[in-house]
This record gives C-alpha cells, sequence and structure tokens, in this order.
C-alpha cells in the first residue's frame, strides 16, 4: 500500500500524509556533536468569561523554514485523517469507539500544530472540501485497510519533523504525534489481522 | 618598587595571573547507551522465548517484538559505525560479536515473562525519547522513530 489519502482533484502522486521533500532518511550529513538549545515556552491560561474552559498556547520558538514545511505535511495528514475517519465510521460500525478515539487524537493534533505553526508566524494549511483515498471502501476489511493507510501516513509525516529541526520542544511535540500514530497503525493492525502487528520503524514507511 | 613587583599603578604591563578557559568536554552520544539497552533487551527477549518455548501463545507474542527489536539493534549498530568509522566497518564491540550470550533467567510463565518484556519496552522507550533531545537531526528521527515502535510494543504486549 503505497498510495496515500489526497485531496480530491490533486496529483494522487504527491501523499498529502507522507512528508514533503524534507525526509530525514535522506540526509548524508550529521553532526553528532551538535545538541540544539532549548527554546520557548508553553504556558495555560484560563478564557476569561468562559466558566473555567483551559487554553493552552505552544510558543516553541522560532523553527526553521524546512521544520515549518514538515509540520505542515503532519497537519495535512491530520486533516486527511480528520476527515477519512467519517467515511471509515459509514462502512465499519463494529469499531465505532476505536474509530471516535482516533479521530479525536488526530483533531487534538490538529489543533496543536495549528496553533503551534500560527505562533511561529506560518499560515497553516487548510482542510480540502474531500479528499482521494487509495482504497475503496465497501465493508468493514477495506475500511480498517484505509484506517491503517491514514496513520501510516501521520506516521511518516511527524516523523519527517523530528528529522528536520533542532528546535527540542518542536522535536518532543512531533514524537508525540508519531507515537501517538504509530499505536493507533498498530492497534488497526490488529483489527485487521494484519501480521506483524507492529512496525519496527513508524515513520520509515513507503510499503 | 612597581617596576619590582612587575607592575605599575596603572595597572599596565605584563599581567601577574593568567586566565585559561576550559572547554567543558563534549557531550556523550547517547546512541553507545542505546545499543547497549537494545542488545540487553534483545538477550531478555531470547531468553524469555527459550523459558516460555511450551506456551505457543505466547511465543506467538513475543517473536514479532523480537524482530523489531533486532532490527532496532541493526540500524543502531549501523548508525554509529557510519559516523565513528569512515570505512563503514564495525568493531566486535559495537557488534556484539566478542561478547559471549549472557546469562539471562526469566518466568517460565508466559503472562510474567511478557510482563517484564513490557516494563523493558517502557524503560527503552524512555531512553530514545530522552535521546530524541540529545542529538542531531538525523539520527534523532532514527531514534524517534525507534521511541514509536516500542510505544506500540506497549500497546500489544499484554
Amino acid at each position: 500500500m503505497t498510495a496515500a489519502t489526497t485531496p480530491a482533484g490533486s496529483a494522487p502522486s504527491t501523499p498529502a500524509g507522507s512528508a514533503p521533500s524534507t525526509d530525514a532518511v535522506g540526509s548524508a550529513t550529521v553532526d553528532t556533536a551538535t545538541v540544539p538549545p532549548i527554546s520557548g515556552d508553553a504556558t495555560a491560561s484560563v478564557v476569561s468569561g468562559s466558566g473555567g474552559v483551559v487554553t493552552t498556547a505552544l510558543n516553541i520558538g522560532p523553527i526553521e523554514a524546512e521544520a515549518a514545511s514538515a509540520v505542515q505535511g503532519g497537519l495535512a495528514a491530520a486533516h486527511a485523517a480528520i476527515w477519512t475517519y467519517g467515511l471509515i465510521s459509514a462502512y465499519d460500525p463494529d469499531d465505532i469507539g476505536t474509530i471516535r478515539a482516533a479521530r479525536q487524537g488526530n483533531t487534538q493534533i490538529r489543533n496543536a500544530a495549528t496553533d503551534l505553526l500560527r505562533t511561529a508566524g506560518v499560515e497553516p494549511v487548510r482542510t480540502e472540501a474531500a479528499y482521494a483515498v487509495p482504497v475503496a471502501v465497501t465493508d468493514r476489511p477495506t475500511a480498517l485497510q484505509l484506517a491503517i493507510v491514514v496513520e501510516k501516513d501521520c506516521t511518516n509525516a511527524w516523523r519527517a519533523v523530528v528529522g528536520t529541526t533542532d528546535n527540542l520542544q518542536l522535536r518532543s511535540y512531533a514524537l508525540s504525534a508519531l507515537s501517538d500514530a504509530a499505536v493507533r497503525l498498530t492497534g488497526w493492525r490488529v483489527l485487521a489481522g494484519v501480521a506483524p502487528a507492529t512496525v519496527p520503524f513508524p515513520g520509515n514507511e513507503t510499503a | 618598587m612597581f617596576a619590582l613587583a612587575g607592575c605599575d599603578a596603572f595597572g599596565g604591563g605584563t599581567p601577574t595571573t593568567r586566565t585559561v578557559i576550559q572547554e567543558a568536554p563534549p557531550p556523550v552520544d547517547p546512541i553507545v547507551t542505546l545499543i547497549a539497552t537494545t542488545r540487553l533487551h534483545l538477550a531478555r527477549i531470547d531468553a524469555a522465548l527459550a523459558a516460555i518455548a511450551a506456551d505457543a501463545a505466547g511465543v506467538a507474542k513475543l517473536t514479532p517484538i523480537r524482530a523489531d527489536r533486532a532490527a532496532h539493534l541493526a540500524a543502531l549498530v549501523t548508525e554509529q559505525a557510519r559516523t565513528s568509522n569512515p570505512d563503514g566497518s564495525v568493531s566486535a564491540s559495537a557488534s556484539g560479536a566478542a561478547a559471549g550470550p549472557p546469562q539471562i533467567e526469566m518466568p517460565a510463565d508466559a503472562t510474567a515473562a511478557i510482563a517484564a518484556i513490557r516494563v523493558d519496552a517502557e524503560n527503552a522507550q524512555v531512553q530514545f525519547t530522552d535521546g530524541v533531545a540529545a542529538t542531531a537531526k538525523y539520527r534523532s528521527a532514527i531514534f524517534a522513530s525507534i521511541s514509536a515502535c516500542l510505544a506500540s510494543h506497549r500497546s500489544v504486549l499484554i
């Protein structure tokens, strides 16, 4: 399964969820002695007049242009996942609780990535009206197959973010998103009966 | 008198003390510890597989976990060799070839053995997560991917 969810009408050869051209796997140079400094801060505040609604403002400081582009890839993957889980839920009522949890997880990632990009001065990509999916969903097995593709796209996107930045807070955020997607991916593979259930290097998959 | 003391009233002349700036030692590369941890956990999985050999379900659960950890070890050793040895060769100590098989005893009960391997995955995930912040971009992506894999291991080792 190499194809990924793409915005409807766009060229299917460019996965929306995969990392752009910034995948760190292809990097040839490395400086292991370079440990990036800590930057940015995170704050939480109660919205006045909201009755106690707590919002978080993640200010991670400046990020590299390449990293911002990679985060856009992660955000696009989250947008696609949220939309696609709506389609999946229509064909897989047996796993509706898992679908809801996965959609909620991607929604949180989407919201955080949107805030993160805005605080970095980058306009976040918007969701598409519809997405072309690489699996013709007709029943539960094909719905599970599509869910696997969705989360694989997310792992690819967030792993790429880690490899493009020296900002430690952004790395930490991307690692959380990557780990969450890897766990969801494993869950879908278990439900689909795919063996093995785990993959050794989440985010580094082309198949 | 000032001339004899090597200084004058205006602070000029040759200084009598020298300031030596000593730089801190470079940070320890976390990959060394991560390789050791992965090798240890791999040996523990092997010991667990031997201890629960009669339990087909337990063996079926641990076998793919072992394959993932073996892939992690191979990738880490390759990555270490890539940056430390220009010719790409891997030393015996790095590959573990010189070390004999460690003597590790694991529970014969499959549930207990799997629980022990799950704790290993938790500990390793913490180490790899810390490693993500302690190295450069390319290597941090490898550590992140392994950390995420370990998170998925925790979800199936139940």
